[in-house]
């Protein structure tokens, strides 16, 4: 560890802090200040950068924020006595019915939407050749941020059919200009 | 001008969030607690065979005496010979090939070989879930692109996640408890968690992405992908002569003064294509290595690009270091540890957010509890299987199943989990006796002198809270 290493851990807490004191003390001039906390956390982020690099300079980042902030909710917490609601124990056997619903979403939501994706995010190689492997990497990189959205849009839908028709088409249109 | 999304968005994303959480919560839970342990998997090898010499320098002439070792031991010479080299965060060399491995003492004989014990059996389980190789990393893939979409789609469903960001209420509602920690961890730590989940997510799923693009792009062959993303071998045609180790250092230590060897593959041995590649690391990078490869007589041919290629090779080899936190000093690994937990308590909570909102209690909460506290006493038993008769992965599933029985059976949530939590302790207590019975000493290194102190204070903390309830009660 060099010895810069306190430096951009202390602006990053005084952003933190800044934004801390606002959401706690202030009500008027909250987006000003806001914009302040922010800004100086984007100064950390620049001295980061500057100490450690590009690569560790923007993860430590990152991480000194989350940790920063997770301190300044310790400090913060409110503490109050349990309450204790008493609740029946019973035991409901799942029906037929919901538990093929669960399955069907579970197929649709899971290995469809994986191949759709996968096909889907194919296409960026395919349609953009000259530098294929730049963009194999870019599709697998997408593949999962993409198939996580479809599987929360699929559980998010009341009715699986909607979901499954357009995943099943993309799927198939995406396969086609792919392979033929 | 504030942007707030209609109700209907929020309630369909909040519903889609709960049920895509529950279907992979059991999973994502394992995976996370057994990740966030994984950061610290070099440290735990070192602890569970602290009888293997260490020493942090070595010389051309004990890698030479290592080889020759090596290939008196083994049958026929391997494609490949790996010698790993001693680093910060493992001290030791060993040497490996064809499935055969050994540590190298200092005078460059022969050890131990590695053992397939306890730490194995936890890798195993985060990056495979003990499910065959290339089907476990699919699913624990799978697992990692469901959580980049609980990411997104958590901050979907909450709009005050951020307006609420320092709010935490302990104690009082278990829903809102439950609700505020799970969405406070969440938030603060969302860019880590998302690189984490796509790390994770892009590891995993690799191998699907390449069995689609092959057929597509590069007539069916896998290798061909491979090596236009990573680059390929170089091609040699040279007499079979012994390899000119020292040379090859010097020339590595002239020609890249800042590079740091962590290890050396001995590739094609014994033919005339055969070469030297020396991994090295570089300051401030997070690519896992840079490959310089070498003649047999120590010239060097090229580097394999991996520092300053193409972005996207870079990007591919820099997902190792990012997702496992082994870049930095120990410090970043302490950082990932306590974040990988914050997500394993995110994963725990999100499910006793839902059951907390059920007006009635069932077994999925026994289950539950079992899954959340039998976990870590499974992995405390598992320890104690592998000393006893090596066997750590059937010690961790039999204990999670007799937990989540025993919850069932029992049907006090309460009971059960201190049940639990005093068996995690008594476990942890015998661990540190077999260890001590084993090795006769607790810091025979440093990695398992910090091991060891980490439980025997986890010990003592828990021992305190037991002593501070007693007393309270009476």
């Amino acid at each position: 560890m060099n010895d810069y290493f306190y430096f951009p851990v202390i602006i990053n807490f005084i952003g933190i802090a800044v934004i801390y004191a606002c959401w706690n003390h202030f009500n008027r001039n909250k987006f000003a200040l806001n914009f302040v906390g922010w800004g100086v956390i984007t100064i950390s982020m620049l001295f980061w950068v500057e100490f450690y690099g590009a690569e560790y300079g923007i993860v430590f980042s990152c991480i000194s924020i989350s940790i920063t902030g997770l301190l300044c909710l310790g400090v913060n917490y409110q503490r109050r006595p349990q309450k204790v609601v008493q609740k029946n124990y019973q035991n409901n056997w799942i029906g037929v019915r919901q538990t093929s619903t669960r399955f069907l979403t579970f197929l649709v939501a899971g290995p469809l939407a994986l191949f759709a994706c996968c096909a889907l995010c194919l296409l960026i190689p395919h349609w953009f050749s000259e530098q294929r492997s730049h963009n194999l990497v870019l599709a697998a990189f997408l593949l999962p941020i993409l198939w996580g959205l479809v599987s929360f849009w699929v559980c998010a839908k009341d009715e699986l059919l909607v979901p499954f028709v357009v995943i099943l088409l993309t799927g198939i249109f995406s396969s086609l200009i792919l392979f033929l | 001008m504030t942007i707030k999304p209609s109700n209907q968005l929020v309630k369909s994303a909040l519903s889609g969030h709960s049920w895509l959480g529950l279907c992979v919560s059991a999973l994502m839970y394992l995976i996370c607690l057994t990740g966030t342990l994984s950061v610290f998997f070099e440290e735990f090898e070192r602890w569970e065979q602290p009888e293997i010499e260490e020493y942090s320098t070595y010389s051309t002439k004990q890698i030479e005496t290592a080889l020759s070792y090596f290939s008196n031991r083994i049958e026929k010479t391997p494609e490949s010979v790996y010698v790993v080299l001693p680093t910060q965060a493992v001290p030791r060399i060993h040497i490996s090939g064809d499935g055969k491995e050994w540590f190298v003492n200092q005078n460059g004989s022969l050890s131990s070989p590695p053992e397939e014990g306890w730490t194995h059996g936890l890798k195993a389980l985060h990056t495979t879930l003990h499910l065959p190789q290339t089907l476990g990393l699919i699913v624990v893939g799978a697992l990692g692109a469901m959580l980049c979409g609980l990411i997104v789609s958590g901050l979907l469903a909450h709009p005050r996640i951020f307006k609420d960001a320092f709010r935490l209420r302990l104690g009082g509602n278990k829903r809102l408890e439950q609700a505020d920690v799970h969405n406070r961890l969440g938030v603060w730590g969302t860019p880590f968690y998302l690189m984490i989940g796509l790390t994770g997510a892009y590891i995993g799923l690799i191998s699907v992405l390449v069995a689609f693009a092959a057929p597509a792009f590069y007539d069916g062959d896998r290798e061909a992908i491979i090596e236009a993303v990573y680059g390929g071998d170089p091609e040699l045609s040279q007499p079979v002569v012994p390899f000119n180790i020292e040379n090859a250092f010097e020339t590595l230590a002239r020609e890249h003064p800042d590079a740091t060897p962590i290890y050396m593959v001995f590739q094609k041995m014994d033919t005339e294509q055969q070469f030297l590649e020396i991994a090295a690391t570089l300051p401030g990078r997070l690519i896992y290595s840079e490959m310089y490869r070498f003649t047999t007589t120590g010239e060097l041919l090229d580097h394999q690009r991996l520092s300053d290629g193409p972005v996207a090779r870079q990007v591919a080899y820099s997902v190792y270091r990012l997702h496992f936190g082994h870049f930095g000093t120990g410090w970043t690994k302490i950082v990932y540890g306590l974040l990988g937990a914050g997500l394993t308590i995110i994963a725990a909570t999100g499910v006793n957010i839902w059951l907390a909102r059920r007006k009635k209690v069932s077994c999925a909460n026994d289950m539950w509890l079992a899954m959340v506290w039998g976990t870590p006493l499974a992995l405390a038993v598992s320890v104690i299987t592998n000393n006893l008769w090596q066997l750590p992965v059937s010690g961790f599933w039999l204990t999670l199943l007799s937990s989540i029985i025993l919850c069932c059976v029992f049907k006090g949530g309460s009971r059960s989990k201190t049940i639990l939590i005093r068996l995690t302790g008594l476990s942890l207590v015998l661990v540190m006796y077999q260890y001590y019975l084993k090795f006769g000493s607790f810091d025979l290194n440093p990695a398992a002198l910090k091991i060891n102190m980490a439980i025997i204070l986890m010990l003592s903390v828990y021992l305190l809270l037991v002593i501070k309830r007693f007393f309270i009660k009476r």
